[in-house]
């Protein structure tokens, strides 16, 4: 408990490499224990796939045991007993049918608030701000399912006041509700969330279909979910940053990587174009021949540590994107720490076989992480 | 109701009734092994193996020799045998075989023996076709546009459209025998959809497939055999990179625990030889799926004794004392393997299980083998093969005498 006392006291990317590693290492030690002795699966894993016994902490990152986020979707990986869980989070189903389940306990629960609170009002300051969630408020109707993108709805509208949601049920923009509400706050700094892929859908391309303009030029946008879709239509970031900066007039767009099975520590990009992990997680690149660590500046499969999740075993995994380290305390906006860059997907098998409609869920999914 | 015709024509995006008029159900039917569906699937081969592109694709080199006439006949004479003195065989009529996504070709060897039965047929493939498809349908395009095989140019579709519960009704209402291939669900699928109450199916349903080792007789030949005995296996399990019904996954080695251990080293060690050879190595999704199966199968409660390192240039061991517990309908394919050491053949029977189609094996005996297999009941397997030839096409195919299905008899007496 002692542990996590002073984490969210300082800056969010105070730590350097050493300090980080020498805060999280024990801390990632703790948690595998943890997990090793509450979560039946994930002692197996630790069984049969390392030697952890003798281990009084770990000499590295590279060697705190990791699995597939996979099997979040598979398996019953929680460390708590179903009474002391308050929230159950899950992947949003897309094309796959099986979907994650994160179960939280009351204290995970608060750590990944009070990590997100830190990170995000590092970027814009600790005053709530009016807020416009580019989304519809319908998908907190079914409160039943308790889905990635609502709960990050939630998770970020802490983070603003007035909230207002520009789009409908029905997914249409309401444009005069939101020119009412810009004019209403122009002479304050506003503060936007949504998905990347349903801004680019619902609401730069109602913009530029209609022909519209909108001065929100003192507006900070927040947006994170993947780039999956986008990338198939060739938008990369910077036709993103460039064509909302024209149609909206935002200037200040971050984006975000993160994923349900490690809400709160999620990594944000800075003004140079990179990721970076906070002092509460880090990132490793796995070669896919050996699994061994990879170098900074070489691509591969991106392996994410967070000392957040108590509850389940979610302190470290292997995800199915590609990432590069870009360098360490050395990025140019002056946040200490790994600083990275995502490829995308790792390209999905074709799957040969004499079955063609093989449930293949478990392995490589096309489901598109959000939050 | 639109289809895509690809054989005899390639006809994108047609209604379904030009596609398959009222009058191609109703066609006159061949007479079985008439010399037109002989001489027909004997150019088919001959244009294969002329194609210098065919040597990408072992598999399909394979499919071309058992095409040609003399494997026919003898498939003929064979079935002939089987034949009662009093009885005639005739066509059963009108087959619709919906054929795997991926296992490229295989399909083409029931369609050749329901044509050689005198049968009408419409293949359904699916709608991504893999580069060896595409390859043989165009050879198959080729030798049905020439205009010695009207008929068989009549009475034979390949068409393709998207999953179409409808169009599905409409063939399968019209079929006398189904040859449902793709697995499970495919089968389910297909099953639930109308029929007439004389329809009969073929059902491949998912299996999966083992290799077995005398470790005393594996341990004494010598380097030379050794190779080859890789070459063999990586052909049984790396030709549908692990992913055919008929492709190795566990590996049982018998004898005692210290013979056991000198071949497994030694056999995974030449495979591994062998994968260099043929410079076969992961691609990243096969290496994540590999680490995902892993994962997923020792947190689903699988026990294993020992795991190779995970390597994309070796092959995937995880050893087992029960493969039982093993998760087959997961398997991710792309070399990954079980292991198991056991005492003697004996104790393989009670880990057979009801989907296990094949056993390959090496320096066991015949007479063995066969007193082994009259002791499994209804437990397991249909083939029981030398290694090396798990993937060969047999006329009797999961426990189906193909040539049986596709006909039907008139005794006469």
């Amino acid at each position: 408990m002692d542990f996590y006392k002073n984490i969210f006291e300082a800056s969010p990317y105070s730590l350097n490499r050493i300090d980080k590693e020498q805060f999280i290492l024990p801390l990632l030690h703790h948690l595998t224990l943890l997990h090793y002795e509450q979560c039946k699966p994930y002692s197996r894993l630790l069984d049969s796939l390392y030697d952890i016994h003798h281990t009084q902490n770990f000499a590295s990152l590279s060697e705190v045991p990791y699995f597939p986020v996979q099997l979040f979707k598979t398996g019953k990986m929680q460390s708590v007993r179903d009474e002391e869980v308050v929230k159950t989070l899950t992947s949003s189903a897309t094309t796959s049918q099986q979907v994650s389940k994160i179960a939280l306990d009351k204290e995970t629960s608060m750590l990944q608030t009070k990590a997100l609170v830190s990170i995000i009002t590092s970027f814009i300051g600790p005053k709530r701000l009016p807020m416009i969630i580019l989304d519809s408020k319908s998908i907190f109707k079914d409160r039943a399912k308790f889905s990635a993108r609502g709960a990050g709805i939630l998770g970020f509208s802490n983070f603003g006041r007035d909230h207002f949601y520009a789009l409908d049920e029905n997914m249409d923009l309401d444009l005069a509700g939101l020119k009412s509400y810009i004019e209403k706050y122009s002479d304050q700094t506003i503060f936007i969330f949504g998905f990347t892929f349903m801004i680019w859908q619902y609401f730069y391309q109602v913009l530029k279909s209609s022909d519209e303009y909108l001065l929100l030029n003192n507006a900070i946008l927040l947006h994170g979910g993947g780039w999956k879709k986008l990338q198939e239509n060739a938008v990369t970031n910077t036709v993103f940053k460039d064509a909302l900066s024209d149609r909206s007039g935002i200037q200040k767009v971050y984006n975000y990587y993160g994923m349900v099975e490690q809400t709160g520590s999620i990594f944000m990009e800075c003004d140079h174009g990179f990721f970076h992990a906070p002092n509460f997680s880090d990132i490793l690149i796995r070669d896919y021949r050996d699994w061994s660590c990879l170098p900074d500046k070489e691509s591969g499969v991106l392996q994410t540590l967070s000392v957040l999740p108590k509850s389940y075993p979610g302190h470290s995994l292997l995800t199915e994107d590609l990432g590069t380290i870009q360098g360490v305390d050395s990025c140019c906006c002056g946040r200490k720490g790994t600083y990275f860059s995502i490829e995308g997907r790792i390209p999905t098998a074709e799957i040969r076989g004499c079955s063609d409609t093989h449930a293949q869920d478990a392995l490589i999914s096309n489901q598109v992480k959000l939050i | 109701m639109n289809v895509t015709s690809i054989a005899p024509f390639y006809l994108p995006d047609i209604p379904l009734q030009n596609a398959c008029p009222g009058q191609f159900f109703s066609q006159s039917l061949g007479r079985p092994f008439n010399d037109q569906a002989i001489s027909f699937l004997h150019k088919l081969s001959r244009h294969l193996l002329a194609h210098s592109e065919i040597n990408k694709y072992p598999e399909l080199v394979a499919l071309a020799f058992w095409l040609r006439k003399s494997n026919i006949n003898k498939i003929y004479r064979d079935f002939q045998k089987i034949l009662g003195e009093n009885e005639i065989v005739s066509p059963r009529g009108v087959a619709f075989h919906v054929s795997p996504s991926n296992v490229d070709g295989i399909f083409i060897y029931s369609w050749a023996l329901s044509l050689l039965s005198g049968n009408i047929n419409i293949i359904r493939v699916s709608q991504n076709l893999s580069e060896q498809q595409n390859f043989l349908f165009s050879a198959l395009q080729t030798i049905m546009q020439s205009n010695d095989h009207h008929d068989i140019k009549k009475s034979n579709i390949v068409l393709t459209y998207p999953h179409d519960a409808e169009i599905s009704s409409f063939f399968t209402e019209r079929s006398d025998i189904r040859i449902l291939w793709g697995g499970d669900e495919t089968v389910q699928l297909f099953r639930s959809l109308p029929s007439q109450p004389t329809t009969k199916d073929i059902s491949f349903a998912d299996k999966s497939s083992h290799c077995i080792i005398d470790s005393k007789t594996y341990n004494s030949v010598n380097l030379e055999k050794a190779n080859e005995i890789a070459r063999l296996f990586y052909n049984d399990a790396y030709w549908f990179s692990q992913m055919a019904c008929s492709s190795p996954r566990t590996v049982y080695f018998v004898g005692n625990v210290d013979e056991c251990r000198v071949s497994s080293e030694r056999f995974w060690r030449n495979l591994a030889e062998e994968l260099q050879r043929r410079e076969t190595v992961d691609t990243m999704p096969n290496a994540m799926n590999k680490f995902i199966f892993l994962h997923r199968s020792v947190c689903e409660g699988l026990a294993i004794s020992s795991h190779s390192s995970l390597n994309y240039n070796k092959p995937t061991v995880v050893r087992v004392s029960d493969a039982h517990h093993v998760n087959m309908e997961t398997h991710c394919g792309g070399g990954f393997f079980f292991e198991t050491f056991l005492e003697d053949l004996s104790q393989l029977g009670p880990l057979v299980q009801p989907k296990d189609q094949t056993l390959s094996y090496f320096g066991f005996d015949k007479r063995n083998l066969r007193n082994f297999a009259s002791k499994l009941g209804k437990r397991g397997l249909h083939r029981i093969v030398p290694i090396g030839q798990s993937l060969d096409f047999s006329t009797t195919w999961d426990g189906y005498v193909l040539l049986t299905e596709l006909t039907q008899r008139i005794s006469i007496l």
